[in-house]
């Protein structure tokens, strides 16, 4: 549940124009971080990762498609994977998968997966098999990932209007979902518990196969070409 | 999601859509995005969605599969719908018209359009890595489709895919991906020294420079644009668009019907 299919015109402009600005930092800040390696010589890797994820993206598995970034993230690093990211949601977006006025927010959730599921192999790789710590990996960021974006259809669904400054104190003393429901208020009509437990659920499926998919590839991986493994 | 299927579409057609200009069609889709962004006209809605029907079958691209490609992203927009049931049946109505509108204005866009020329022109406004990386996704895309359709005819020859058991083949799956994952890196360094002796120097997709709108362009410009003006403007009043979008849709669907019978 990753990757956010949330169509234009949903989200309200003030939520898009904010993922097209992160994404914009991102970006710019993962650039500023290979600014000593030699980008000319990785545009071939860079390309050939990103279309390995939007190959994985035609296996469809069920109701599931894969997408393969916590490996990208590892194979390519964490920079590198931002930019991998940002590529594959726009060529998705091209071919009408996704919103283009969401390819910001789908970008940077996508480039958090990669990140955190490429910080989190490097810590577990060290006590545990790189095949079993490349799928506990991804369990671990597709689930952040799926709250993140659950996040943002929460956001997308706030009535701000409601609050006041006082009560917005309260959410930042207790920043728990209930003080935040109740505080702010779900705009009248949305379900979005029903919307989380179908994420939640649709979710848990996903989690599963792609890390079982992903591990077993690290595992192979390790196996005959170790040093691919970062 | 079948960008091969797409590409053919894109190279292949001779239509007035595949004959305008790729800024035409940029700022056509453009208008139809932020038609679907600012309006909640139900009816005003389904008539930019047929009006973009229109046009898929004027550019002579499949209906029936365009609707299919469009339809699969708005998977996520009927659990969104669903979510609003309890509001009645326009809210999730508008909510699905908005997805099926703007996933099928990027379809046409792609299926008319040659990805390269696409991704010339966002060169100008994205960072130089991100441009080529785009430019060689491309090329590389189609490289990889071809590996993974013979690894999975390899994986079924051979036994790998059985029904039932759900773990042995994703396990199987999972080491195939591996072994794809090691053959494209072997592929990219190949590619880069291939490149290299042939004098890359760190730009493969150059910006795609505007030369002017010409007459193809201008019937799906114009009644984009009207579109964009007539539903902002009733989105803006707070009322419904009215009478204008049909009026709009009627003229540019016998314009557009003659222009396909004669060839144009």
């Amino acid at each position: 549940m990753s990757h956010l299919h949330i169509p234009d015109g949903i989200l309200p402009v003030w939520l898009w124009v904010s993922g097209l600005a992160l994404a914009a930092f991102l970006v710019l800040l993962a650039l500023w971080m290979v600014r000593g390696v030699d980008l000319k010589r990785k545009v071939p890797l860079l390309g050939m990762m990103s279309a390995m994820m939007l190959v994985s993206m035609n296996i469809e598995i069920a109701p599931y498609h894969l997408n393969l970034s916590v490996i990208t993230g590892i194979i390519l690093g964490p920079w590198m994977a931002v930019i991998a990211a940002l590529i594959v949601n726009v060529v998705m977006a091209l071919v009408g998968h996704g919103g283009i006025t969401v390819a910001g927010i789908n970008s940077s959730v996508l480039a958090l997966e990669a990140v955190m599921g490429y910080s989190f192999f490097r810590m577990m790789n060290r006590v545990v098999s790189p095949g079993l710590a490349a799928g506990i990996s991804t369990v671990m960021a597709l689930f952040i990932s799926t709250c993140i974006m659950l996040g943002v259809v929460f956001l997308a669904n706030v009535d701000f209007s409601s609050a006041s400054i006082g009560e917005m104190h309260e959410v930042l003393q207790s920043p728990a979902i209930g003080t935040l429901t109740r505080t702010l208020g779900v705009r009248d009509g949305f379900n979005f518990r029903f919307f989380a437990a179908a994420a939640f659920s649709l979710g848990f499926f996903g989690w599963m196969i792609e890390a079982v998919i992903t591990g077993i590839a690290v595992k192979f991986i390790s196996k005959v070409k170790p040093e691919l493994i970062r | 999601m079948d960008i091969s299927k797409v590409d053919y579409w894109a190279t292949s057609g001779t239509s007035m859509m595949h004959r305008a200009s790729v800024a035409s069609k940029l700022l056509a889709t453009a208008s139809v995005i932020a038609s679907v962004v600012v309006s909640r006209d139900l009816a005003g809605l389904a008539a930019l969605y047929a009006l973009i029907l229109i046009t898929v079958r004027a550019a002579g691209l499949p209906v029936v599969k365009v609707v299919l490609i469009s339809l699969f992203p708005s998977l996520f927009a009927v659990l969104f719908a669903v979510s609003y049931a309890s509001t009645g049946w326009v809210m999730p109505a508008v909510i699905i018209l908005k997805a099926l509108t703007a996933a099928s204005s990027m379809v046409l866009l792609i299926s008319t359009t040659p990805y390269t020329e696409v991704a010339g022109s966002l060169g100008r406004i994205l960072p130089r890595v991100v441009a080529d990386g785009m430019f060689m996704t491309y090329r590389s895309f189609f490289i990889m489709l071809e590996m993974l359709d013979h690894f999975i005819d390899a994986l079924r020859l051979r036994g790998g895919f059985r029904p039932g058991r759900m773990f042995a083949n994703a396990g199987n799956m999972g080491a195939g991906i591996g072994m794809l994952f090691i053959r494209s890196y072997d592929k990219s360094q190949r590619l880069y020294d291939v490149m290299s002796v042939r004098g890359y120097s760190g730009m493969l997709a150059p910006p795609v420079r505007f030369k002017g709108f010409g007459m193809v362009d201008m019937p799906y410009l114009a009644a984009t644009g009207s579109f964009l003006l007539m539903l902002s403007a009733a989105a803006y009043k707070g009322v419904a668009a009215g009478f204008y979008p049909v009026a709009v849709l009627a003229f540019y669907l016998v314009f557009m019907e003659a222009a396909r019978a004669w060839k144009i």
